[in-house]
């Protein structure tokens, strides 16, 4: 069996280590040492780079002290990280909001040789990713948690139960109205679905 | 293309961190897997352990020597679990919780290192009860000189504060250092206090040498220029700070594992190599916590021989917490009624150990 550095098995579960780390809590370094990057990137993309460092060591922190309740039946502990790192993030919503308004300035290189077509392209992009980025914005903070979950981390309806503490269908619902606000949003700003286009190109 | 696609488009371009952009993070949970207790404390709680400390640690010493110590440590102090009190009760005889793999040395070096420089970047107080022989700590300055066979230490930025204590707890000296510095100038300042003279001092000396700071107080920083840990020394010997750099410096292996105190250590000693030539030599062993890899004990001992009787000294070491009442119980304590002795010739302070004749004739280090 292959060991890592600290004597904790590679294979060794993250329930594994945790419930080891009630014992021996210098364990938990282990839980850090493989998804803090995770978190750190979830955390970076919503709040921006300075706050997440920060929020990031506060994540951690309320999980190894929460680590006793921890259940072992998962045996994969990042949606519950993910977790710790919303609450933090839900009590930076203006950082999170200005972020978003900094992601949409940016905008992908359009592979388009016309000069005039690209520039014309570009426009468009940027008022739609603004147009996206306000509805997001101007979501409810729980919707707008599901949403980015599941939209931005790939988490599955369960993993976001888990990370949220609420019942799958509850993920369901809330999803189901960040769409219909951002269907909302898109149709009042470009009736002719031309953002939907733009938004499509590679 | 659906509503969750296009949110998708508009995630921002975020990278995995590099790890050393974790290092914070790591850092402060690191810190916190070392003192558990301080993380978890309900706001006002370390204040309120801490105001008690210093009115208290004296009686805490004198629990100890009775044998009651350990539950009162426990609730007063805002440090590590399970730190001994004075005196040592005797490492237990029974096997670790279980033993440590020989391939977890570097490791198990590594993260002690990492768990000192922690303590050092959150300035936590370091304190260390110190149990040696008679006459061992002593007050150096005007008047009469007090001494004691046991002392708390402690140790904080410029700071050292060391306060000379009888088997019974009773306060003998209380001496301080403080090293301050600017760009413009350095300063030391000592205060003392004898209790049996019912005399005090206080001095303050500024030293220009080249606009240059003087780490007098400091660990050396270099492994070419680093002295091991020991027991004698002057006044203001950081021992955390001059373990860490022999860790650092690879000065140590592991040895094995044991209880002290209940608390699971592990066990780590010296790799010098006796010169043959010196049939006396220290025994030197640090004990560091299986669980905040922070020292827990150490302890140096010597066979009977060159005039000395064989003897040892113990230093417990605990961590507390800067706060407010806990850097204010460190300044110095005059009782009413005490009269200042002026200051001439060198400046005060203590001394741990001070015969030159201990360190020449039974220093391990070649």
């Amino acid at each position: 069996m292959r060991v890592a550095e600290d004597n904790v098995p590679l294979v060794m579960t993250d329930a594994a280590v945790i419930e080891r780390s009630r014992l021996e809590p210098e364990l938990f370094a282990v839980v850090f040492d493989r998804h803090a990057p995770f978190i750190h990137r979830y955390v970076n993309r919503r709040v921006g780079r300075e706050p997440a460092d920060d929020l990031v060591a506060e994540t951690f922190l309320a999980a190894f002290s929460k680590r006793g309740q921890y259940d072992l039946g998962y045996p994969d502990a990042r949606p519950w990280l993910y977790g710790f790192a919303t609450n933090l993030i839900g009590q930076h919503r203006r950082e999170e909001i200005r972020q978003y308004r900094i992601s949409q300035a940016v905008v992908p290189d359009l592979d388009l040789p016309d000069l005039a077509e690209r520039a014309a392209a570009e426009v468009t992009a940027r008022a739609a990713r603004g147009t996206l980025v306000a509805a997001l914005a101007g979501l409810a903070p729980g919707d707008r948690d599901v949403l980015i979950l599941i939209a931005w981390e790939e988490l599955t309806y369960p993993e976001v139960a888990r990370a949220l503490a609420i019942p799958v269908g509850t993920v369901r619902s809330r999803l189901n109205r960040a769409r219909t606000t951002i269907r909302a949003a898109l149709a009042a700003a470009d009736p002719s679905g031309g953002y939907r286009e733009v938004l499509g190109d590679d | 293309m659906t509503e969750l696609e296009m949110i998708t488009r508009i995630r921002p371009d975020a990278a995995l961190p590099e790890p050393g952009d974790l290092a914070m993070a790591r850092d402060r949970l690191s810190a916190v897997i070392a003192a558990p207790d301080m993380a978890g404390a309900a706001p006002g709680a370390g204040r309120r352990r801490s105001r008690m400390f210093r009115h208290r640690r004296i009686a805490l010493v004198a629990a100890a020597v009775t044998g009651v110590a350990a539950a009162a440590a426990a609730a007063v102090l805002v440090a590590t679990p399970g730190p001994g009190r004075i005196p040592r009760p005797a490492i237990s005889s029974q096997p670790a919780i279980s033993p440590l793999p020989p391939h977890t040395a570097a490791f198990v070096i590594g993260r002690a290192e990492r768990a000192l420089a922690s303590a050092e970047r959150r300035n936590l107080i370091q304190e260390i009860h110190a149990v040696g022989q008679a006459s061992w700590f002593s007050s150096v300055g005007p008047g009469r000189s007090a001494s004691a066979a046991q002392a708390v230490i402690w140790t904080y930025r410029g700071l050292s504060l060391t306060e000379g204590v009888t088997a019974a707890g009773q306060r003998v000296f209380d001496a301080s250092m403080r090293y301050s510095y600017t760009p413009h100038r350095e300063t030391i300042s000592s205060e003392g206090v004898n209790d049996a003279a019912r005399t005090w001092w206080a001095d303050r000396v500024p030293i220009h040498i080249r606009g240059r700071p003087i780490p007098i107080w400091a660990a050396p920083r270099s492994c070419a220029t680093a002295a091991p840990p020991s027991p004698s020394g002057s006044f203001g010997s950081n021992w955390p700070a001059q373990i860490r750099l022999a860790l650092r410096c690879g000065d140590y292996h592991v040895a094995g594992t044991g209880l002290i105190d209940g608390v699971s250590a592990i066990e780590i000693v010296p790799k010098y190599q006796r010169p043959p030539s010196r049939a006396h030599q220290v025994s030197q062993v640090l004990w560091i916590s299986r669980s905040t890899y922070l020292p827990v004990q150490e302890r140096w001992s010597w066979p009977r021989g060159h005039g000395l009787p064989r003897g040892s000294l113990t230093g417990d070491f605990a961590w507390l917490a800067p706060t407010p009442a806990n850097l204010a119980s460190l300044r110095l304590r005059i009782p009413p009624g005490y009269r200042r002795l002026p200051v001439t010739g060198l400046l005060g302070g203590a001394s741990f150990v001070p015969a030159q004749d201990f360190v020449r004739v039974i220093w391990p280090w070649p």
